[in-house]
């Protein structure tokens, strides 16, 4: 007895926060529910998750972002309230957000003092700060150029502004949110670098992913949460990967089948010499390579490298200064997106809150849209509802959205299940070819699979896809092969054989 | 051409004035095409004040207080209550043009225009000491109204606000990246409700200067689209200070020249035009450089999003 207890008060010694029966709910349904966590010093603390687990309005309730309705949070054993963000940098917890909070015409240390307040004079003098930005700099291996501006640097060099950002206000415990969705793989191992300085230096992590590999990697505990509740917290040593699986989505996972034929295919499109790029995108040159039927070919780069202008061209969303986009043999370069749609492209566009759907609309009319004016949904000049009716009830069924009725407006939608309707919409019109854009983006694991296994199926079929996504696995599970893009130009092709992440990287960074 | 600089600069000063607060709406994230009917304001409550008091300093602060008043139930409609902010700027706008012509019939009696004679002083010119001695630049230099000189010192002033203070720096950071500056532990709308108030004062300051300063006069819409030239220059200008006087001082010789060539032979309506056709080239200009700067006149994120 007395030795359980001496190992009990070492713990709360160790324990930097407590969460304790955390409970919040939106509506009647509960985000978080009776949570009980406890986060030790010194440790990298994953949490995983669905999307929709509760897992960002947990970190929100640490972060004073999101008041919980009840239970309480201790900071080393002391019990406290975090009513704002204030509050939380003020007790040294800090969060760097999945978007970054940054001015993208400020220069770094424009952003990382920025709100503090000034030293004795209102004058801004950069000089003051200069010092002690360059230790911490030095401390964590954030090399960042101080003096450069957001909008000039990578996405990488970003989240290190981020991180010294809430350094420099002093935080110990640093909650990290989906930090390597955007990274390369090579930024990703840099940010491990930092974390592992972290660490060292008595600094505590909460890492928050779905990303598994990465999450046995950099872990030393892991929790899971479930419909917003905590399936259980585990030593990262006691695991496997399948294991945490298992717990974020309570039951297996099976791989996905991919199938490849060999043998000379037909040519489904090709894109000969593209030249493309308006004021305010990435310029695309020099761009060629074709789409198979039956094949998948995804295109990988860092994000901003020209993919989406390469889309809009292929689409028709953009005007194409050069070159030209030969769809089975027919030069649709000049085709506007009905044509282009009518002879059989689909497109999973990028951003489904923006481009993809028609937010306030009902999922009914969402899913109709673009056979909204042809038979037989279209009668005699009018909406043939009954037929709606019959197609958009089938398509709900088929990829089980979860909805409350075809009438619901898809704006009431979780990400995953908005993403279902676009992916149901695009399919159903039996493309010949699919151009998905991130088309997992932001959606849950058991989703994500489904809408994979759909774009296999299109090529299963004979049709063919042009996968362009920033998730190097997502590349790699589903391609035949990898266009890879860089600076606006192709700097590598390969073939699914051949492809591995650190290949892809090197390509990525135009270092082929 | 001595003539034509010094009207240039005349004509320029409510346009800029008025720029100066458009300025301050821009880069804190505001969008504000109520500057003409705030300046409108200004107009009349300059003379009103200046009527009741016998002081046109006392009439430009009416104005100013005015004005002020007008720029925070703006920025209350458009961020807390979430009013559409072009709607209520043109409501704005119809009010003040609406308003002061009842209130100059009710308080003067009077339709059309007023100056009610030696009732309402105006500002006296400054004549420089030694300055105005100088042959041509003396002439140039010297012989404004206070105002004027006002105006342009002010141009400097807010540049250094904007560029080199912890303030201008979180003014900034709240126009452009509101959720970062919200991050940062700033409080997004309680700078909107300051800096709208501060605008509201310059326009106030506008139509002073257009009332009471080279004349002693108030007339029905007598802004005429002048605060439409301030939201313009502002534009032209990217909202940073001394580009926007530029812009500013080039209305300010289309308005000169307006008048200037009438009687020359050309109709004048035609030449009445000429400042409108500047602002339409200018836009054109603008819209053919590259785009950069653009989207700081784009991304008016409402607080009630970054509350969420």
């Amino acid at each position: 007895m007395t030795e359980k207890f001496f190992e009990m008060d070492v713990h709360t010694m160790d324990e930097v926060i407590k969460l304790e029966n955390i409970e919040k709910h939106f509506g009647s349904v509960y985000a978080n529910k009776d949570i009980n966590l406890t986060i030790r010093r010194g440790d990298v603390h994953s949490i995983v998750g669905e999307n929709g687990a509760g897992k960002s309005t947990l970190m929100n309730i640490l972060y004073g972002m999101t008041r919980p309705d009840s239970g309480s949070i201790y900071y080393e054993g002391e019990k406290i309230e975090i009513k704002s963000p204030h509050d939380a940098i003020a007790r040294g917890i800090g969060m760097v957000h999945q978007h970054f909070m940054l001015v993208p015409s400020f220069t770094v240390m424009e952003n990382i003092v920025l709100g503090l307040p000034p030293k004795g004079e209102k004058i801004w003098r950069p000089e003051s700060f200069r010092p002690e930005i360059t230790k911490i700099m030095e401390d964590f291996g954030l090399e960042v150029d101080l003096d450069a501006k957001i909008q000039d640097i990578s996405v990488g060099m970003k989240q290190r502004v981020e991180i010294l950002k809430i350094l420099y206000r002093g935080a110990k415990v640093i909650i990290l949110d989906e930090p390597t969705a955007i990274l390369t793989p090579q930024e990703t191992k840099e940010l491990f670098s930092t974390i592992r300085l972290l660490i060292k230096n008595d600094h505590t992590v909460i890492f928050i992913s779905h990303k598994l590999r990465e999450v046995m990697e950099i872990s030393d505990k892991i929790s899971a949460l479930r419909d917003g509740v905590l399936v259980n917290t585990v030593n990262r040593d006691d695991v496997t990967a399948k294991d945490v699986a298992y717990m974020m989505i309570g039951r297996e996972l099976e791989p996905l089948q991919r199938t490849s034929e060999d043998g000379e295919k037909e040519i489904s499109l090709m894109i000969t010499d593209l030249q493309a790029g308006n004021a305010g995108c990435v310029a695309i040159d020099d761009i060629s390579f074709c789409l198979h039927k039956g094949e998948v070919v995804g295109v990988a780069g860092v994000e901003g490298n020209g993919q989406s202008t390469l889309v809009d061209a292929i689409v028709g969303a953009q005007e194409v200064k050069g070159g030209a986009v030969i769809f089975e043999g027919e030069d649709i370069t000049g085709c506007s997106i009905e044509e282009r749609m009518k002879k059989g492209l689909a497109h999973i566009p990028e951003d489904r809150m923006t481009e993809g759907l028609a937010l306030p609309l009902s999922a009914e009319k969402n899913l109709i849209l673009g056979i909204h004016n042809k038979e037989p949904v279209k009668k005699k000049g009018r909406l043939n509802w009954k037929e709606a009716e019959r197609i958009s009830e089938e398509l709900i069924k088929s990829y089980s959205v979860k909805i409350k009725s075809r009438k619901e407006a898809v704006a009431n939608l979780s990400g995953g299940n908005m993403q279902k309707i676009v992916v149901a919409r695009e399919l159903n019109r039996d493309p010949k070819i699919v151009v998905a854009c991130q088309p997992t983006r932001g959606v849950d694991i058991g989703s994500s699979k489904y809408i994979r296994e759909c774009l296999l199926n299109v090529k299963k079929e004979g049709g063919s896809v042009l996968l362009v996504s920033a998730d190097l696995d997502e590349i790699l599970e589903l391609s035949d092969r990898i266009v890879v893009m860089y600076d606006g130009k192709i700097s590598g092709v390969l073939d699914a054989g051949e492809a591995t992440e650190e290949r892809l990287g090197e390509l990525m960074f135009g270092r082929g | 051409m001595t003539q034509l600089i010094i009207s240039m600069i005349r004509c320029a000063t409510p346009i800029l004035l008025a720029a100066l607060g458009g300025i301050i709406c821009e880069r804190v994230g505001v969008f504000n095409i109520a500057l003409e009917g705030m300046m409108l304001f200004g107009c009349f409550f300059a003379i009103y004040g200046s009527y009741l008091s016998g002081s046109a300093w006392i009439g430009a602060l009416v104005a100013m207080a005015v004005c002020g008043a007008v720029g925070f139930i703006f920025v209350k409609l458009t961020e807390d209550m979430g009013a559409e902010p072009t709607i209520t700027g043109i409501g704005i706008n119809t009010l003040a043009l609406g308003m002061t012509t009842y209130l100059m019939k009710m308080v003067f009696g009077e339709g059309g225009s007023i100056s009610a004679g030696n009732k309402i002083s105006g500002f006296e010119r400054i004549e420089i000491p030694f300055i105005k001695d100088i042959p041509v630049i003396g002439e140039i230099l010297s012989g404004y109204t206070p105002l004027v000189y006002l105006t342009f010192i002010l141009v400097p002033i807010l540049s250094f606000l904007l560029y080199r203070t912890h303030m201008g720096i979180s003014l900034r950071a709240v126009g452009e990246e509101a959720h970062a500056a919200q991050a940062a532990g700033l409080s997004v709308s309680r700078f909107r409700v300051i800096s709208l108030i501060v605008a509201g004062m310059l326009c106030g300051l506008a139509g002073a200067h257009l009332s009471l300063g080279y004349v002693t006069l108030f007339s029905e819409n007598m802004t005429n689209g002048r605060g439409f030239f301030a939201y313009v220059a502002v534009v032209f200008g990217k909202a940073d200070p001394v580009s926007v006087m530029i812009a500013a001082l080039v209305f300010g010789l289309a308005d000169t020249l307006s008048t200037k060539v009438q009687g020359n032979g050309i109709p004048s309506s035609l030449v009445l035009m000429l400042p409108y056709v500047v602002t339409i080239l200018a836009l054109m200009v603008r819209s053919t450089m590259t785009g950069n700067g653009k989207k700081l006149f784009h991304s008016n994120l409402k607080t009630k999003e970054v509350k969420q």
